[in-house]
């Protein structure tokens, strides 16, 4: 990380999203292992420098969208974890009115398309949106967020292009955390990173520390800016981790232990603490007493989501049709 | 109040486990997702986390017994604090 040109606010903003997202996450894990949530769940420990990198680079009114593994960029985009914490229990307040659940978190008032947990099934999506802006000339931007299993998808190559001919104001931004499910990057993508495949598109395509929000944010704002002067799109490889497993019932045994013990080392919440604490921007008391409130906040959203009322058998029939846009 | 610590769903079609290793002592300090021990189910051996903090109180099976899903395996709370019989 280079030498601090933020302010503090901002810093212990970005600092307080990625322990939101990761005591949530946390939260949640528990709450699954305990046979109290019910479904499986696909969860970003480790990865969320990028969400929240990105997204502070975002307006309100620019738009992301998800995958199966949603939950740090919806917290990232501002979406209510009370509403996140009710549709992951199933509960008529959830964002989703319980009917999406884990794989579908999203609000479209915080400027989050629901997620779509088809793997690549969210970047036509995002290219769509940005493709909307432009025809309303509308200086807004879209995301696109996905993981480097995606980047085989035929969607992913149909969108990049279509995003690039037309110059959209969309990003698609990669978190690279090595492994497709259990399949190794490396095994099913020839090219060094998955950013050069921004060449066939002839787009830019960068390839960033994924654990460090700061340099996230940075390369997330030039794209975002390059993107509203009609510039289009960016490819935007994040490199990062995912310190758990794919879903809530794998053991992850394919990540080999000392990959796995540095990556724990590279975190990007410890590594953010080490540096901020270290360049004496704040202290360690500062820093645990945003995770107290944040543990105490989670905490009242739990019990809230639990004591929520259940869709009715009659709500299964609404929402099913669109009488007018 | 002791924390009842179960064999969670571990997967479709996995109804029993082994505990292979138990990786804390009664009397140990755990923390919210210490590895309590190490299962064993049909397919993989897989770490177990306590989904509570405290003190492991009490552990109801030894090292090679066959626990079935949802079976209470330990106790996490409180020093000194009563657990049932």
């Amino acid at each position: 990380m280079s030498d601090n040109k933020y302010s503090l606010e901002f810093l212990l903003e970005m600092y307080r999203k990625m322990v939101l997202i990761r005591q949530f996450e946390d939260r949640v894990k528990f709450l699954f292992l305990e046979g109290i949530m019910p479904g499986t769940i696909h969860q970003c420990q480790g990865q969320e420098a990028s969400a929240v990198g990105v997204c502070m680079a975002l307006n309100e009114d620019d738009v992301i969208t998800s995958t199966h593994r949603p939950h740090g960029h919806a917290i990232a985009k501002g979406v209510s974890i009370q509403s996140m914490m009710d549709e992951l229990f199933g509960k008529i307040t959830g964002c989703c009115k319980g009917k999406g659940g884990s794989m579908h978190i999203g609000d479209l008032d915080k400027g989050m398309i629901p997620a779509v947990a088809i793997v690549g099934g969210n970047i036509p999506l995002a290219t769509g949106a940005a493709l909307a802006f432009k025809m309303r000339k509308e200086k807004r931007v879209a995301v696109s967020f996905m993981g480097d299993g995606a980047t085989n998808e035929g969607a992913f190559h149909e969108a990049v292009n279509m995003g690039a001919i037309w110059n959209l104001p969309v990003l698609y931004v990669v978190e690279n955390n090595l492994y497709g499910a259990s399949t190794p990057v490396g095994m099913v993508v020839r090219t060094k990173n998955i950013s050069d495949r921004a060449a066939i598109y002839d787009i830019p395509g960068v390839t960033v520390d994924g654990n460090d929000p700061i340099a996230v944010y940075e390369a997330a704002q030039e794209a975002v800016a390059r993107a509203r002067r009609g510039e289009g799109p960016t490819l935007l490889e994040l490199m990062t981790y995912r310190i758990t497993g794919h879903s809530r019932r794998d053991p992850a045994l394919y990540q080999p232990k000392d990959e796995k013990q540095r990556a724990k080392e590279n975190e990007p919440i410890g590594r953010f603490r080490k540096y901020l604490v270290g360049n004496d921007l704040t202290s360690a008391d500062v820093l645990d007493k945003i995770d107290a409130e944040i543990e105490e906040e989670i905490e009242k959203v739990v019990v809230q989501a639990q004591k929520a009322a259940d869709p009715k058998p009659e709500d299964a029939l609404e929402d099913m049709f669109v009488e007018s846009i | 109040m002791a924390k009842e610590i179960k064999v969670p769903d571990l997967g479709v079609n996995v109804e029993t486990v082994v505990i292979l290793k138990w990786m804390k002592e009664v009397g140990d300090e755990v923390k919210m997702g210490d590895v309590l021990c190490e299962v064993e189910t049909d397919k993989a051996a897989t770490d177990l986390e306590s989904v509570a903090k405290g003190v492991l109180l009490k552990k109801l099976f030894d090292e090679g017994a066959e626990v079935e899903k949802d079976t209470v395996i330990a106790y996490v709370g409180e020093a000194g604090e009563a657990v049932p019989e």
